[in-house]
C-alpha cells in the first residue's frame, strides 16, 4: 500500500469512528467536541453575561438598528457593511441588539472551535481538541475581536465548514464521474478489504490504487452517513458549502475569501463547481451592486496601504508575525502578551510542531486548502514586504483594490492550516511516544500541545481581560433617536471624525453609532487617522463636507436637517460651524440642532433602490433555496 | 522506563508551557503597558485616532 492510500487509510479509520459515533456508540466524543468549544467560549466571552453592548471599533450594535435604504446601498460610502447591516436590522425586528450581538460572538467562538475539530482527520479526540484549541484561541481571532470586526471572524469560523462540505462535493463528483455508489456501510467494506489483503501483501498492493478511490468514496459516504443525509451525497454538500459562506459573504472581504476558497477546493471543470461559484457569486451581489451603483469612487487612497499592512509585533518582524497568526495593523488592539521576548520562539515551536503534521495533513485533505492558505499569506505579507508597491498601485488606480489594503484580514485559512497542522504534528509525535513508551506520555504531550495556544495568549481569556468588557448607551442617544424619528431627514455627525473615544465606552475607540442608532441618513466621516496618518475615504460628499467644516463655515450651508454633536471628546465644533441652526435637545453626551431652512432630503434614485433590493432578495432566496435543499437531503433537520 | 517518560514529558511540556505562559501574562498584566483594556482619560482630539502603528 502506498503512501497515499495508507493516509488515506488512517483517515477512513477517523471516519469509521465518526459513523459509530453518529450511531450512538461513541456519542461521547462529539459531545466532548461541543463541551471543549462551549468551554473555549465561556472563557473567552465570560465578561459578555454583563448587561449592555460590547463597543469596540468596528463593532457597533444598538439597541435597535432601524432598516432603512442606508442599509442596503449606502449613498455615500462605499458597502463595507452590506448586506451586514440590513441582516442585523432585520434581526432586530425580533432580537434586540444586546442579545443579537451574544449570539454572533458565541458564534463565531464556537463554530470555531467546533469546525476545526470536525475538520481535523484524526480518529482520536486528543488532536481534535488540539485543533479547536488552536484555531479558536489565535492571536488573529483575539486582535480582529478587539478591533470589532466580528463579522470578519464569522468567515474565520465558517471557514472550516466550508472546506468540509467542499471536500465532501469533491468526493461526491468523483462517485458520479466514476458510477461508484456511496453506500454509508463503506467503510466497513474497505476494513474487510484491508483484513483480506492482509495475508497477501502483493495484491493489495495491486489493488491499492482502487482502493485510493474507494476510500474518497467511502470519506464521503462516511461523513454523508455521519451527518444524516439520505440521497444525493452532492446535493447536501453543495447545500452546506453554499450556507458556510452565507455568513462569510455579509462583508466583501468574507465574500472574496469564500469565494477564493470555492475556486481553489472545487476542480475547475465540474458542474457543481458552476453551480457553486454562481451561487457564492449570488451571495456577493448585494455589496456589488451597492458598489457599482453607488456614488462613491471605487478606487482608495494608498497611503492606507503601508498604513493597514502587516505590523511586527515583537522583536521578530511583521512576517514572523503573521506566521503565528498575529500582525493586525492596529498596535491598540494587540494583547500585550504577543510582545513578549518569547513569542517568537514559541512561535518556532508551533510551526515545527506543524511541519510535522503537515504531511498527514495534505494526505488527508489534499494539497488544494494549502495553496488557498499560501495565497492568503501572500496577500498578508505583501504590504509589509516588497509587494507594497505594487498593492499600492493596485490600491489607489484598480476599481475595489482597497479590499487589499489590510492584508492580514486574507491570512484565515493560512491560520486553519496551522491550527490543523499542529494538531496533526501533535498527534503524531504522541503516537511516536506512546509507541516508544507508554500511553499516559502521548496523552501527555497532547494536553500540552491543546494547552499552548492558551499559554501564548493568556490575555485572550475573560474578554481579554476585561477588554470587552459591556457598557451602557447615555440615554441621550434615545432621546435624540425619537427627536430623528418624529421628524426624519439627513443628519450629519460632529465632530467630523468617524471613530472616536467616550467616556462611556471607558475610553475605548469606537465607531460612531449615530447610522446605526438613527433611522435617518447619517454622514459620517470615512477618512481614517491611523496616528498621524490620515487616509482619505472613497465617498466625494464627504471629502466635501469636511473642506467645507474645516473652513470654518456653517454647517447650515451643508442642506442636513439634523446636526449631531457628540459631546465630551475635547473636540466639538466652534460655535461658527454651528450657526443658523436651532438647538433642538441638549443632554450631557449629545446635542441635536436643527436647521430649520433645510431642504427635503434628496432620495437615491428608484434604479438604484430597485437593484440593491433585487441583489439583496437573491442572496435571501439563495440562502433560503439550499436551507430547504439540506432539509430535504438530511434524514434529521436538526 | 516508562513511567519515566511520561514524567519526563510532562515536565518537559509543563516547563514550557509555565515559561511561556508566566511571561505573557506578566507582559498582559503589566501596569506599564498600553493594554487594550485600558481606560483612558479623555482630554484631547487625539480621541478620534483609529488607531496606531
Amino acid at each position: 500500500m502506498n503512501a497515499r492510500a495508507a493516509g488515506r487509510g488512517r483517515a477512513l479509520r477517523g471516519a469509521a469512528g465518526r459513523v459509530k459515533a453518529a450511531g450512538g456508540a461513541f456519542a461521547g466524543p462529539t459531545m466532548a467536541l461541543h463541551g471543549v468549544a462551549a468551554l473555549v467560549t465561556a472563557v473567552v466571552l465570560a465578561p459578555l453575561v454583563r448587561p449592555g453592548y460590547v463597543l469596540r471599533y468596528d463593532m457597533v450594535f444598538v439597541p435597535r438598528q432601524p432598516l432603512n435604504w442606508e442599509m442596503l446601498a449606502p449613498a455615500d460610502s462605499l458597502p463595507r457593511a452590506v448586506p451586514l447591516d440590513a441582516l442585523v436590522s432585520v434581526a432586530n425586528l425580533a432580537v434586540p441588539g444586546w442579545l443579537l450581538q451574544r449570539i454572533a460572538l458565541v458564534a463565531v467562538v464556537y463554530l470555531a472551535a467546533l469546525g476545526a475539530a470536525r475538520l481535523m482527520p484524526a480518529e482520536r479526540l486528543g488532536p481534535r481538541v488540539v485543533a479547536a484549541l488552536a484555531y479558536a484561541w489565535t492571536p488573529f481571532l483575539a486582535e480582529r475581536l478587539l478591533l470589532g470586526q466580528w463579522a470578519l471572524l464569522l468567515t474565520y469560523a465558517t471557514l472550516p465548514w466550508l472546506v468540509l462540505a467542499a471536500r465532501d462535493l469533491r468526493a461526491g463528483g468523483r462517485d458520479r464521474a466514476s458510477g461508484v455508489a456511496v453506500p454509508p456501510n463503506a467503510i466497513t467494506r474497505d476494513a474487510d478489504d484491508r483484513k483480506a489483503d492482509a495475508p497477501n501483501p502483493e495484491a493489495g498492493a495491486r489493488n491499492a490504487h482502487a482502493r485510493t478511490a474507494d476510500a474518497d468514496n467511502a470519506e464521503a459516504g462516511t461523513r454523508n452517513a455521519e451527518a444524516g443525509y439520505v440521497g444525493r451525497p452532492g446535493r447536501g454538500a453543495l447545500a452546506r458549502l453554499v450556507l458556510a459562506a452565507a455568513p462569510a459573504a455579509v462583508t466583501p472581504t468574507g465574500g472574496l475569501i469564500a469565494l477564493a476558497a470555492v475556486l481553489v477546493l472545487l476542480p475547475l471543470r465540474s458542474r457543481m463547481t458552476a453551480i457553486a461559484v454562481a451561487s457564492v457569486v449570488g451571495l456577493n451581489a448585494p455589496w456589488l451592486v451597492a458598489a457599482l451603483t453607488g456614488p462613491a469612487g471605487g478606487v482608495s487612497d494608498p497611503e492606507g496601504v503601508p498604513a493597514f499592512a502587516a505590523r511586527a509585533e515583537n522583536w521578530a518582524g511583521a512576517w514572523w508575525s503573521l506566521a503565528g497568526t498575529g500582525g493586525i495593523w492596529n498596535a491598540q488592539t494587540v494583547p500585550e502578551s504577543r510582545a513578549s521576548v518569547l513569542t517568537p520562539l514559541a512561535t518556532l515551536l508551533v510551526l515545527a510542531i506543524a511541519a510535522a503534521g503537515l504531511s498527514a495533513l495534505r494526505r488527508a485533505l489534499g494539497d488544494r486548502l494549502l495553496i488557498l492558505a499560501a495565497g492568503g499569506f501572500l496577500l498578508a505579507a505583501a504590504g509589509a514586504g516588497p509587494g507594497e508597491p505594487l498593492l499600492e498601485w493596485i490600491v489607489g488606480n484598480v476599481p475595489g483594490g482597497g479590499l487589499l489594503r489590510d492584508g492580514q484580514k486574507f491570512l484565515i485559512p493560512y491560520a486553519l492550516v496551522l491550527a490543523l497542522a499542529f494538531a496533526a504534528g501533535a498527534g503524531r509525535l504522541a503516537g511516536a511516544l506512546a509507541r516508544r513508551f507508554e500511553a499516559p506520555a502521548g496523552r501527555m504531550l497532547l494536553i500540552g500541545a491543546a494547552l499552548l495556544p492558551v499559554a501564548l495568549l493568556p490575555d485572550l481569556a475573560f474578554g481579554a481581560l476585561g477588554a470587552l468588557r459591556p457598557v451602557s448607551y447615555p440615554a441621550d442617544w434615545n432621546a435624540v433617536a425619537k427627536q430623528v424619528d418624529a421628524r426624519p431627514g439627513e443628519v450629519l455627525s460632529l465632530p467630523f471624525e468617524g471613530y472616536q473615544r467616550y467616556r462611556w465606552t471607558d475610553g475605548v475607540v469606537v465607531r460612531d453609532p449615530a447610522p446605526r442608532y438613527l433611522d435617518a441618513p447619517v454622514l459620517i466621516n470615512d477618512a481614517l487617522r491611523v496616528g498621524a496618518v490620515t487616509v482619505d475615504g472613497e465617498s466625494p460628499r464627504a471629502a466635501m463636507v469636511g473642506e467645507h467644516l474645516a473652513a470654518g463655515k456653517p454647517s447650515a450651508e451643508l442642506g442636513f436637517r439634523w446636526v449631531l454633536v457628540r459631546l465630551g471628546s475635547g473636540n466639538e465644533p466652534p460655535a461658527d460651524v454651528l450657526t443658523g441652526l436651532r438647538l433642538a435637545y441638549a443632554g450631557p453626551g449629545l446635542q441635536l440642532w436643527e436647521n430649520p431652512a433645510a431642504p427635503p432630503a434628496a432620495t437615491a434614485g428608484a434604479d438604484r433602490r430597485l437593484m440593491a433590493l433585487t441583489a439583496h432578495g437573491l442572496a435571501a432566496v439563495l440562502v433560503i433555496f439550499y436551507a430547504l435543499t439540506l432539509l430535504r437531503v438530511k434524514a434529521t433537520p436538526w | 522506563m516508562a513511567k519515566l517518560a511520561t514524567i519526563v514529558v510532562a515536565l518537559v511540556a509543563g516547563g514550557v508551557l509555565g515559561a511561556v505562559g508566566i511571561i505573557a501574562m506578566m507582559g498582559a498584566v503589566n501596569p506599564s503597558a498600553d493594554h487594550v483594556a485600558q481606560t483612558t482619560e479623555i482630554v484631547d482630539a487625539s480621541t478620534s485616532v483609529y488607531g496606531t502603528r
